[in-house]
Order: C-alpha cells, then structure tokens, then sequence
C-alpha cells in the first residue's frame, strides 16, 4: 500500500503543488518566528552576559512594583551603602551606577546641526554613570578617558562617528533642564563593539548622571567584583549580610539574566503576535488541504473502489491515504522550515541594515524549532487528511463499476442544525456587549466571535449552494450562458466551495474586524478630541506608535508659554504607578500629570463628580470604572507609589471620565514633579490669545522650539490627523500580517478550480466543440472564482462587521464611543476580492481554455 | 476578428467537402496516416453514413471536417467556407453557427436544465433561438414534458434526444453524429435514427453519421466506406444486408 500512496503522490504532484505551498507559508512563518526571537534573545543573551561576566555581586533595591510595561520598579538605594558594601570581606571593587534612558526629544546628543544622535525609533538613549573601574563595566575606553569633571562625557564610537565628533569638542544634550554642553573626553567601545546593540552610550559622571536621572543623590545599582579566591556566590552571600531590608544582592549571573529578560519581554509580545498570525495561516491552510484531499479522494472512488475489489481492507485505504499526507506533511515542513530560516535570515539583515548594530550572532535554529515546524506542519496535513481519509475508505466496491460522480452531496439537517446553533450561542454571547456594558465583557465577546465564525464554517456546505446561485443570479442578465454556467459550476458541489470560502472568510473577517474597528477608533478619537479639546494648537513628540511613550523636556512648555499670541498652555505628561484603593488592592496603571491652571480653557474632560478645577497638589482625579469598582469617592485617600521610590497619600478630589483625556489616575504637574523628578510631558495643549492669528502663532513656537529635537507643533486638524495615523499605520501592520492567510486562501480557491476543471474535462470538450469560444470558457472559470471570493468576502466582512460592533461596544466604555461602518473601504475590499478571485483563476482558466478538444471528448 | 469568406463558388447543393484530406499523427517509424488523401463531398439534404472498420479513419474524418481537429494537407470547407485558414476562434464560430453535433455520450452539460442544453450554441452566440422552429424540433424529439429537467433526471435515450435536438435548433449547415447509438438500446436506438431520417426528410436538413452499426446505416441515404484511410467503396439507398455484404467483402479483401 506504501507504493500505492507513493506513486499515487507522483501521479498528483502537480495537484498537490498548492497543498504544499499552502503548508509551506504557514511553516515558514511559524519557524521564521522562532528562529528570529531565538537569535534576538542569543544576541541579548551574549550582550548582557558580557556586561555582567566582570560583576560578580549586583547590589539593588527592593521591587516596589511589577509593571507589565517597564519591568520590575524598584527603590533607589542610599549613596551610603556604596561605603557599606565597599567594607565588606572580600570585595576587591566596587562601582555605584545610575543610569536613565533617552527618546524622543530628551536626553539625546545632538550633532552639529541639532539633529539627535541615533534613530528615533530605534535603541534608545543610555544615560550611564561613568564605571571607573574598568574591571567591572564592559565599556573600553577606545579613545581619551572616562568623564572626570561634571561637565564632561565620554560617548561610544558609533555615536561619535555618526555625530563627526573629536575629542575636546564641545557637545550638545537636549534634556529636561533645557540644552547643556559637555566636552568631549572620551571614546568608547562596548566590549569591541562600536555600540551596546545600536544604542548610542551617553557616559557621565555620577552626579550628573544622578541630577539627569532624577535619583536625589541616590543610587540605582552598586557594582562589586571579588577578591581572588572567593566566587560570585559567596561574595554575593557576604554582602546580602549586610544589606538594610530595601535591598537585595545578586550574583552577576543573575544579573545578566534579570537584564536580558527585561528586554527580551519586549519582544515576547512580538512573538506572541507573529505566532498568532502564523497560526491563522495554518488554520486557514487546514481548509485548502482538506479540500484538495476530499477532491483527490472524490476523483479516486473509481480506483479506491478497485482496491477495495480486490481486496484492500478499509485500514488499508485509510492507511494510503494518511500515509500521503504524511509525506506531503513533512516534505512541505521541511520546505518551510528551510524558508523560515531565510525568512529570519533577511529580517536580522533589514535589522542591520537600519542600524540596530547586532553583534554578530549566527542564526539560532534550535533543536526545538526544526521540531515544532515538522509537527505543526505534519500535524497541520493529517488533520486535514483526516476526514477525506476517512470518506476514501466508505467508498463501497461497487463503485469501481459505476460512473465516477462528482462529490455533490450537501451535508445534512444535524450539520446545519449544529451550525445554527453554534452560530446563535455566538449571538447571544456577542450580545453581552449591550447588556453588561463594561469592559468585562471582552472574553464573553471573544468567545462568542469564536463561536459566530464556527457556527458559519459549519453551515457553510448547506447555505453555499444557494448563497452562490443568489449572488450569481445577474450573471446570466450580463454574461448570457457563461454567467449561468458559472454560478452553477460554483454551486454545484456545495462542501468544496463552501471549504474553499470558508479559508477566504477566516481571513477577510479578521481584515473586516481591524478595518470596522480603526474606523471607530478613528472617528471616536475625532469626536473624543471635537468635544474634549477646546484649545487651538497641541505640542507633541513625532515619535510614532509603536516606541514607548515619548516624552520632551518641561520647559517645552515654558518656551511655548513664552511666545507671542500664546494665551494658555497646558502641559500633559504621563508616568507609571502603583496605587493602593483604599480597599487596599492594589494596581499598576498610568498616571496623568496635568496643570490645572487654565486647563478649563483648552480640555473639557467628562466629569462624574467635581471638577478638574477642584484638583489641588494633595489631591488625586480618579476614573469612574475605577471608581466604581473599588467603591472610591471624594475624600477618600489613596497611596500612590511611582517609579523612582516615591510612596504618597493623595485625596480623592474629583471622578473623571474620560480615559481618552485624562486616562484612569490624574495628579497635579507640581505633584508629580515632586515624585518624580525627571518630569518629562507628553503633550501642550495651547489656546491662543483673542485677535492672534493661529499660523503666526504656530510658527513662532515652531521657531522657538527649534531646539528641540523631535516633536511637531499642531492645529486641531493636524492633531486628530496624526491621531488618525497612527491608527493607520497599526491597521496597516495588522492588513500586513493578515495577508499570509488571504494569499493561502486565494491559493485554495486556485486549487480547487484546477482540480475541479480537472474533473470536468470532458464537459468542457463538448462546451467547447459546440461552440464555445476560448475566451468564453475562460471567463465561465473565471466568474466561477469571483463568485467564491466574493462570498467568502462578503460573510467575512458580515461577520467581521458584527464582531467588531460587538467588542465596540464592549469597548465603549475605553472611549470608543463611535461605531463607524466604512462602507468605501468595505466596498474596497469587496471588489479587491473579486479582483483577487481573478488572478487566482488565471491559471485554472489558462488550463481549462487550453484543452484539446478530441482529447475531452474520445471515450477511451 | 477573421471573416469566413467563401473561397471558389462550389455547387450549392454540397454542404460540407474534403478534398485530398490528408492526416498523418507521428513520424519516421510510427507514422500513422489516419486519412490518406480523402476527398469527399456531402450533399445538402442527404444522411450520409462513414463506416468502416476499427482504425480506418472514419471518426478522424469526420472530426476533421467538423473543424474539430486540422488536417497535415489538404483541404475541408463547410457551406463554402474553407476551414483548413481558420485560427481557433473563427472554427469556434463555424462550429457554433453551422455545425451540429451528436456524441456517443457526455452530450449535454450536467449543470443545464434540457431546455438550456438545448439552445446552448444560441446562447453562447448570443442569438435568441427561432421560437416556432424551437417548438417544432422539441415537438418532433417529443420533449415537451421534460425540458426543465436536469441530464442526470434524464434515461440514455432521451439524453440522445435532448441531443438531436441541440444540433436541431440552431437550424446548422450540417450535424455530425458520433455513433449516436452505440449507447442505446435497440429501442431507443431506432427512435432517434428515426428522428434523424425525418429531420433529413421533412425539415431538410444534412447530416453525416460515423457509424459501424449496419442497421443504423441502413436509415442513411448513402453510404461512404473507408478503410486504412481511403475512401473504398459507396453504397446508395442502402439496407443493412447491403452494408453488411459490403463490410464483409471490404474484411475479406483486406
């Protein structure tokens, strides 16, 4: 049997081309995935290894918190431990380190032009206290010294290559406290390399490094290396000996892997979505290869049957057919594994070439990856195979005598029963999102999406013969018999088409879901900023979506206070902090810092109880879910503890809501400030004085904020537009991601018409003797794909238009306030569809129109 | 897009000609003439049979003056019309609006209702169909009860007649049938060899039938044999016995 399923694998490679492929992307982009986050962690992994080979004790304060954004937050230690530690038995050095980051517009080297050093979106900024003892840092000193006086620095080379820097230059850092100039003493290498992973290393002394920090002459971390004789264990056990309660001691191990888990969770997200993407790929990819086995195993009764004739027992056929699959499985695995390695191959090449200069680790193709991309592929196929397998062995021997019939059974009442059921759960847990109302309704919404799209892949053999003739009906008013021929060919074996489809309609609801989702998250931005923004001009960095929050310095607002026609600013920053309800939970969320000083002139945000104007330095504006949820209400007290180590009481003194403005927890500018001495803003909101003219006013702050790097000064239209864009580009990421499995898809529907036009050879010889001409045979094959493509488009799009209204409204209650069908777009969509359907009937219709007549229609 | 432009004015009366037709598949060693030099005339208005043993070339004559297949040489023309200079799509057209065809099986599109079937070379030239002609024809196949059904509603015999009535309705130069019977039983057989002789008799119109069945040739108004690509011999207002004392002196010859 064995040779049977091998030869009959030679016989149907062609057909089986598209099965491959099909396996061959979704592996692809699994393993790519893999390969890329694991040679992204080796490299992180061999930098911080580097780093923390010299230290072997890491001396750091307690977690005060666990933020899911930042990392661990931890408290700063006294600067009179460093003496403490340096005392201990056995320390043979020792280094305090304060460090801080820079992006955006803070905290970056500028070059002669006053352009920032180092890409906006790329490594950040390393703000580091300058490591004198060169035993325990992994910085070389290339070139001059290490910063000695407070106003010197040392940058590593890359940066001062990029800048065209000499030592003894003076050098430009735009920071909160405005622009300062540094001389140039030193040039540094990150073990040999020109830069830390492309970050540009900004080397200061520690007290600078502590005012640009915001430590109050304390430190973060203090460093120690051991005597000879004495290992990293031990020296770490006699320093955590004497440490006070707050802090705590680490071997130097530990910390290169505290170092290297923090920014690989950066990319943990990454993986997660990629492999999301991936693994919509592969579903979508269970539906072309079933498909392509149910037809082969249709268009095989006839020699099925024979074996069974003579004697093949049902475990035999069932075996035969398996074992094919088996073999395309792992043949198309391992074609995609090979791609997926080039895959993440080229992108760490892209990664190169923008700058983000990686040491030179080979790719990591793990033992794990060429395993998980062989099982998911072969997993993938048999799955797949499993129910045509299953129908190849019902074939009865007598059918080897009959005709062979095409496969044009539609499936039965329980099949539609079970699907309208599914489908009706899934309505009824969408519809939680009206009756609870709240956030919490997501995961019911999730699931009853999940259910909604199950219900309707069920349904699918029942409902796509006459979903098809129904859109096909005007074909045959536009194209005579063609049109007719096409929308019966398309419903006339109701399974395949609606399994072709059902591949299309996974994709296209997930490009219908973000499509109706941005739209009402644009147009509820649009109407959030319409009804809360009162001002006429907002400053705000030009760093896109994806970076973390970035901030520009306070005096971007004193300067724009400053200029002619400025009535009103007001600045808007944003942090990150624990709170403590006074219920006593806790959580982890941002912090909004305004100046409430004539924000009533510029902001109108939606109150619950009091007012903005209400809200003092001891006070706190809590948001009304919040609110609700831990029973705040004006007056009550609740503890604040930001990063930095600052712990306070504030009062209730308003409930907010509008997260869209002011986001779940809003302090006073001075409040923050005092917490957080690094006091960085994210926004000015400005209002012009009466009579001013708004394009005057708007380049003179553009003038007087020349200075600093990376951020935009917008009128009402420019703000909600950049808004509106970075939206955009998150959709377009998404669209990205999703066109994986439309392509898989459109590859399906390719398949299923060759292997269809394969089956009706001799129809379409006789077609063609009585007259058809070529181009008309063509365009029958061609309508026929349309028809599929656009109906999986169009119940795609439903049941992506129903879900995202569903999780809108789930979400109304975030400020998604507006539900928008963007019916150009869908309309868009549509016919792309339609025009996809086309390309992929291409070759089937080449193939169809090509067919030698005499061929189709001889009996032998 | 080529016109059909008649080529030297031939006699009215044939409807379809091959002159010195001429087919050979492969070369060297396993050169086979199929046709070897073939000319012919087919009258209008008469049922001409091709017969001739397995291999003789009768079915590649027909296809080739069908314009289903092209010849190596020679020529073949159809009401005037010289096939052998067409492209695809002009014997496309030629096959649409002048020829009809009958097939042994697979004659009608599983998808099409019979009425559908039968109008089908109408409707892929876009040309609405001749009503009273259309009635007519239906009327003689005797259709009337079943034209919204679908092939596989259909038996054997009245898929034939479905059939006959295609090749009727577009009212073509000539029909060439394909061993219209060999799937019949003797019934129906006769029934649509009956139909044929009368759409020849009453309506006029030509028809050419490949055939090995003496009987079915028997309703023929005359009778072409070929043998190893050659026309050999003719036979007017033949009989089965006739046809057969014929192929029997034609086996005993080769």
């Amino acid at each position: 049997m064995i040779r049977i399923s091998l030869r009959s694998f030679w016989d149907h490679k062609r057909r089986l081309i598209s099965t491959i492929v099909a396996i061959v992307l979704g592996v692809a982009f699994m393993a790519g995935t893999f390969v890329l986050t694991d040679t992204l962690d080796k490299v992180f992994d061999d930098l911080f290894a580097e780093v923390s080979d010299k230290i072997d004790t890491q001396v750091q304060g307690e977690v005060l918190f666990s933020d899911p954004f930042g990392g661990d937050q931890r408290a700063l230690l006294d600067a009179g431990l460093v003496e403490t530690v340096a005392a201990v038995d056995g320390v043979a050095g020792i280094a305090p380190a304060v460090g801080t980051i820079g992006f955006g517009s803070t905290n970056r080297i500028l070059d002669a032009d006053g352009k920032a050093i180092g890409a906006s979106q790329g490594p950040p900024t390393l703000i580091e206290s300058w490591t004198t003892d060169p035993d325990l840092t992994a910085y070389v000193v290339a070139d001059g010294r290490g910063p000695v006086a407070d106003d010197e620095l040392a940058l590593n080379v890359a940066a001062i290559e990029e800048g065209g820097f000499a030592l003894g230059d003076r050098v430009t850092m735009v920071n909160q406290f405005g622009r300062e100039e540094f001389t140039l003493v030193g040039a540094v290498t990150f073990g040999s390399a020109k830069s830390s992973a492309g970050a540009t290393s900004v080397e200061l002394t520690l007290a600078q490094a502590q005012r640009l920090a915001g430590t109050d002459g304390k430190v973060q971390q203090i460093l120690a290396r051991a005597a000879d004789g004495i290992d990293e264990a031990e020296l770490t056990r006699r320093i955590a000996a004497v440490l006070p309660p707050n802090a705590e001691a680490i071997t130097g191990t530990e910390a290169g892997a505290q170092l290297s888990k923090s920014v690989q969770s950066g990319f943990s997200f990454f993986k997660v979505i990629l492999s999301v993407f991936g693994g919509v790929a592969l579903l979508v990819g269970i539906f072309v290869i079933s498909n392509t086995f149910s037809i082969l195993v249709a268009q095989r009764t006839r020699e099925l049957a024979l074996l069974r004739a003579i004697g093949a027992s049902r475990s035999q056929v069932l075996r035969s057919v398996l074992f094919e699959a088996t073999f395309v499985g792992l043949l198309a695995a391992g074609l995609g594994l090979v791609a997926g390695v080039g895959l993440a191959k080229g992108v760490t090449a892209v990664l190169d070439a923008t700058g983000a200069d990686l040491p030179t680790t080979t790719l990591q193709v793990r033992s794990s990856t060429v395993i998980a991309a062989l099982v998911i592929g072969l997993v993938v196929t048999l799955v797949a195979a499993l129910i045509p397998a299953i129908r190849a062995t019902r074939v009865p021997p007598i059918a080897a005598l009959r005709e062979v019939a095409i496969d044009r059974s539609n499936a039965s009442k329980v099949r539609i029963g079970l699907g309208v059921t599914v489908a009706l759960l899934g309505a009824v847990f969408l519809s939680a999102a009206w009756t609870d109302g709240s956030s919490d309704a997501l995961p019911t919404v999730g699931m009853g999406a999940i259910l909604l799209i199950v219900g309707a892949i069920l349904s699918g053999p029942v409902l796509s013969g006459p979903s098809v003739l129904a859109l096909g009906a005007p074909l045959p008013k536009l194209n005579g018999v063609t049109g007719k021929l096409a929308s019966q060919n398309a419903a006339r074996s109701p399974k395949r088409t609606s399994a072709t489809a059902s591949a299309l309609i996974i994709g296209v609801a997930l490009v219908g879901f973000i499509t109706v989702f941005a739209a009402s998250a644009t147009s509820s931005v649009t109407s959030e900023v319409e009804r809360g923004f009162k001002g006429d001009f907002v400053i705000q960095s030009t760093a896109g979506a994806f970076g973390p929050p970035s901030g520009f310095p306070g005096a971007v607002a004193d300067t724009a206070a400053a200029v002619d026609g400025v009535e009103v600013v007001v600045p808007l920053g944003f942090g990150r902090g624990e709170f403590t309800y006074p219920d006593g939970k806790k959580a982890t969320q941002f912090l909004t810092s305004v100046e409430p000083a004539g924000l009533d002139q510029v902001l109108e945000p939606r109150m619950t109880d009091g007012s903005m104007t209400d809200l003092r330095d001891d006070g706190i504006v809590v948001d009304k879910e919040l609110a609700e949820a831990h029973d705040v209400r004006i007056g009550d007290s609740i503890a604040v503890t930001v990063a930095g180590g600052e712990a306070f009481e504030l009062t209730v003194q308003a409930i907010s809501d509008d997260r869209s403005l002011l986001g779940w927890f809003t302090v006073t500018r001075e409040t923050y400030k005092a917490a957080v001495p690094e006091l960085l803003d994210v926004q000015v909101f400005g209002k012009i004085a009466p009579g001013a003219n708004l394009p005057t006013v708007i380049s003179g702050l553009e003038t007087a904020l020349q200075d600093t790097p990376s951020i935009e000064v917008l009128d009402r239209d420019g703000f909600i537009g950049a808004l509106a864009s970075q939206i955009t580009s998150f959709v377009t990421f998404i669209y990205g991601l999703l066109i994986l499995s439309i392509l898989i898809a459109l590859i399906g529907i390719a398949n299923t018409l060759s292997l269809s036009i394969n089956e009706r050879t001799r129809e379409l010889g006789l077609l063609r003797a009585v007259g058809m001409h070529r181009a008309q045979l063509r365009a029958t094959v061609r309508w026929e794909a349309v028809l599929i493509s656009v109906l999986g488009t169009l119940v795609g799009l439903s049941l992506g238009l129903v879900i995202s209204w569903a999780l809108i409204e789930a979400l109304s209650s975030q400020g998604l306030t507006v539900f928008t069908m963007p019916i150009g777009a869908l309309a868009v969509i549509t016919v792309l569809a339609a025009l996809f359907g086309t390309a992929a009937s291409i070759l089937p219709a080449r193939r169809a129109a090509r067919l030698n007549i005499l061929e189709a229609i001889s009996y032998e | 897009m080529t016109t059909t432009t008649p080529t030297a004015g031939p006699s009215t009366d044939v409807a379809a000609r091959a002159v010195d037709a001429t087919k050979v598949y492969g070369s060297g060693d396993t050169e086979v003439r199929a046709l070897d030099g073939v000319t012919v005339d087919f009258e209008t208005g008469a049922f001409t049979a091709i017969m001739g043993p397995s291999g003789s070339g009768k079915s590649t004559l027909m296809h080739c003056v069908a314009g289903l297949d092209s010849l190596t040489s020679g020529r073949v023309s159809i009401a005037g019309t010289d096939l052998t200079t067409l492209n695809d799509k002009a014997l496309t057209q030629v096959r649409r609006d002048q020829v009809g065809f009958i097939f042994q099986a697979f004659n009608l599109i599983p998808t099409l209702s019979a009425l559908e079937n039968i109008t089908l070379p109408m409707d892929l030239a876009g040309r609405k169909p001749d009503k009273p002609w259309l009635d007519s024809v239906i009327d003689t196949v005797k259709l009337g009860d079943r034209l919204t059904h679908r092939p596989s509603e259909l038996s054997g015999g009245q898929q034939q007649r479905v059939a006959v009535a295609r090749a009727l309705a577009a009212r073509p130069h000539i029909i060439f049938a394909d061993e219209p019977t060999g799937n019949l039983d003797s019934r129906a057989s006769a029934e649509i060899l009956g139909f044929m002789q009368r759409a020849v008799s009453d309506l006029g119109q030509t028809i050419v039938m490949v055939t090995h069945d003496p009987g079915a040739a028997s309703y023929a108004s005359r009778v072409v044999f070929l043998a190893d690509g050659r026309i050999v011999d003719e036979l007017l207002k033949p009989t089965a016995k006739k046809v057969l004392d014929r192929l029997k002196a034609l086996g005993d010859a080769g």
